[in-house]
């Protein structure tokens, strides 16, 4: 009688323990499968894969091609900031050369005078004061002033009277002629044997020079126009 | 009845379809699932890639200066023209100078040859009679030029030169041709008093060469700014 209890309890366990695991693994399987075909949706998949990797081979070749572009084009900006750079330099040392700007820089002041209770012509002179300058030239001096009148490509220096007339401006004693350039090579090109500061001292001038670091020189405040001539353009140069 | 049961147990278990190929496709899934993520980062970081090269692109694009190497070098180009560093044409006369060759015993030896500042004199009133462009034996004279005395020879813009000297001007034919034989002037005495040869010719349409200083540095001067005087 007790054995039968014993088996009853025993099945009735058992049933309720296979009831437990049956639904649990129905549920797992409905949980897993959910309500989408597995199939389907692997070939979803399979096929956003295969459109990202189309994508992103496109870019990778839109991104090599561009990275091309860009170093062509960092290229060209490096020799534009370049050219840049010579092009202002080269208008710099034009500018200067020109004349039309104020400069500064270390030189030479030359004064010339003549011997107190003398007389001397400086209008009969003036071939020195040009050989002067063109000895100051010879020394590569890049800026040139005298008694203030910037010397420019179109200076002259005229004899009028007793006096020279330099940029149309009258001047008389003393001279002050004032060269930005290297100083020894100013000072070599100028006091050599039989050079210009020997012959002007010949004929009874003084002459005085003075090494400055820093001399200022002032712009020629007129203006050039050509009526005569026309540049010939060239291409290349010959 | 535990017999059924059990049997039932198996066979519901075998039906849940958790064969070997549906574990093999739901591990697929995942792998594919991780591979979109993974390559979806990818695509977003190259995407954005792109997007910051093109911009580089455009910002040197947009930096090169054009405008700028446009406008400098036509200033360039005009003050070259005033300098003498282009070569210009146009009516003018043609000078050429050399030494007085005749056995002439009133002169001194010296005095019969064509000296650097017989030159520069001769340059100088060219210059006074408005000659807009000069060069000497082919070198343009310009402001920073030197023509000094190099033994027998002269020496132009650093290279030597040998008579006879041809000067060519540009500028007012006239004014040019009377600045060099008017009765008074410089080369008016070189030819009467020293017997040098002056002969000078008009031309209407003559060359006179741009300044070779090509590599003309400036290392002393530098421009004074407006309102920075001394």
């Amino acid at each position: 009688m007790k054995n039968k209890i014993w088996q009853k309890v025993m099945m009735f366990s058992i049933s309720l323990i296979l009831g437990i695991i049956l639904v649990t693994q129905m549920r797992t399987k409905s949980n897993i499968l959910g309500t989408v075909n597995l199939d389907k949706k692997a070939v979803e998949l399979n096929e956003e894969l295969a459109k990202l990797s189309i994508e992103k081979n496109r870019l990778r070749d839109e991104l090599e091609s561009l990275k091309k572009e860009s170093r062509e084009s960092e290229e060209l900006f490096k020799d534009a900031e370049e050219e840049l750079l010579k092009l202002k330099e080269e208008l710099k040392v034009q500018k200067i050369i020109s004349g039309y700007y104020d400069v500064k820089g270390p030189g030479t002041i030359i004064t010339i005078d003549a011997e107190p209770d003398t007389y001397l012509s400086l209008a009969s002179s003036h071939q020195y004061i040009l050989a002067l300058i063109s000895y100051l030239n010879n020394a590569g001096v890049e800026a040139i002033s005298i008694n203030g009148q910037r010397y420019t490509n179109y200076t002259e220096i005229v004899p009028v009277l007793e006096h020279i007339n330099v940029n149309g401006v009258a001047m008389v004693l003393p001279l002050e002629i004032k060269a930005i350039g290297d100083r020894s090579t100013i000072n070599s090109s100028l006091n050599f044997v039989g050079g210009i500061v020997s012959q002007l001292n010949e004929i009874g001038y003084i002459i005085e020079t003075e090494d400055s670091d820093e001399i200022f020189i002032p712009r020629y405040d007129g203006e050039k126009q050509f009526k005569y001539a026309l540049p010939i353009i060239r291409d290349e140069e010959i | 009845m535990l017999v059924f049961l059990t049997a039932a147990a198996i066979v519901n278990g075998a039906d849940a379809g958790i064969d070997e190929y549906t574990i093999y496709t739901i591990r697929d899934l995942n792998k594919y699932a991780h591979s979109i993520k993974e390559m979806k980062l990818l695509v977003n970081n190259m995407r954005n890639a792109v997007e910051s090269e093109k911009r580089t692109i455009a910002d040197y694009e947009s930096k090169k200066y054009l405008d700028d190497i446009i406008e400098i070098k036509s200033q360039i180009e005009q003050i070259k023209l005033y300098n003498g560093f282009t070569a210009v044409r146009g009516p003018g006369i043609m000078l050429r100078v050399s030494d007085n060759i005749n056995e002439d015993y009133d002169l001194e030896l010296m005095e019969r040859i064509v000296h650097d500042v017989d030159i520069v004199v001769l340059l100088n009133d060219l210059k006074a009679a408005g000659a807009e462009a000069i060069e000497v034996n082919g070198k343009r004279i310009i402001n920073i030029s030197e023509v000094v005395c190099a033994g027998p020879l002269i020496r132009v813009n650093g290279e030597v030169i040998p008579a006879p000297f041809v000067i060519i001007a540009i500028g007012d034919m006239d004014e040019l041709y009377d600045a060099v034989t008017e009765e008074g002037t410089y080369a008016y005495e070189l030819k009467k008093t020293y017997g040098m040869e002056v002969v000078v010719a008009q031309g209407y349409n003559l060359t006179v060469r741009e300044f070779r200083g090509i590599n003309y540095e400036t290392k002393y001067a530098e421009i004074v700014e407006e309102g920075e005087k001394k």
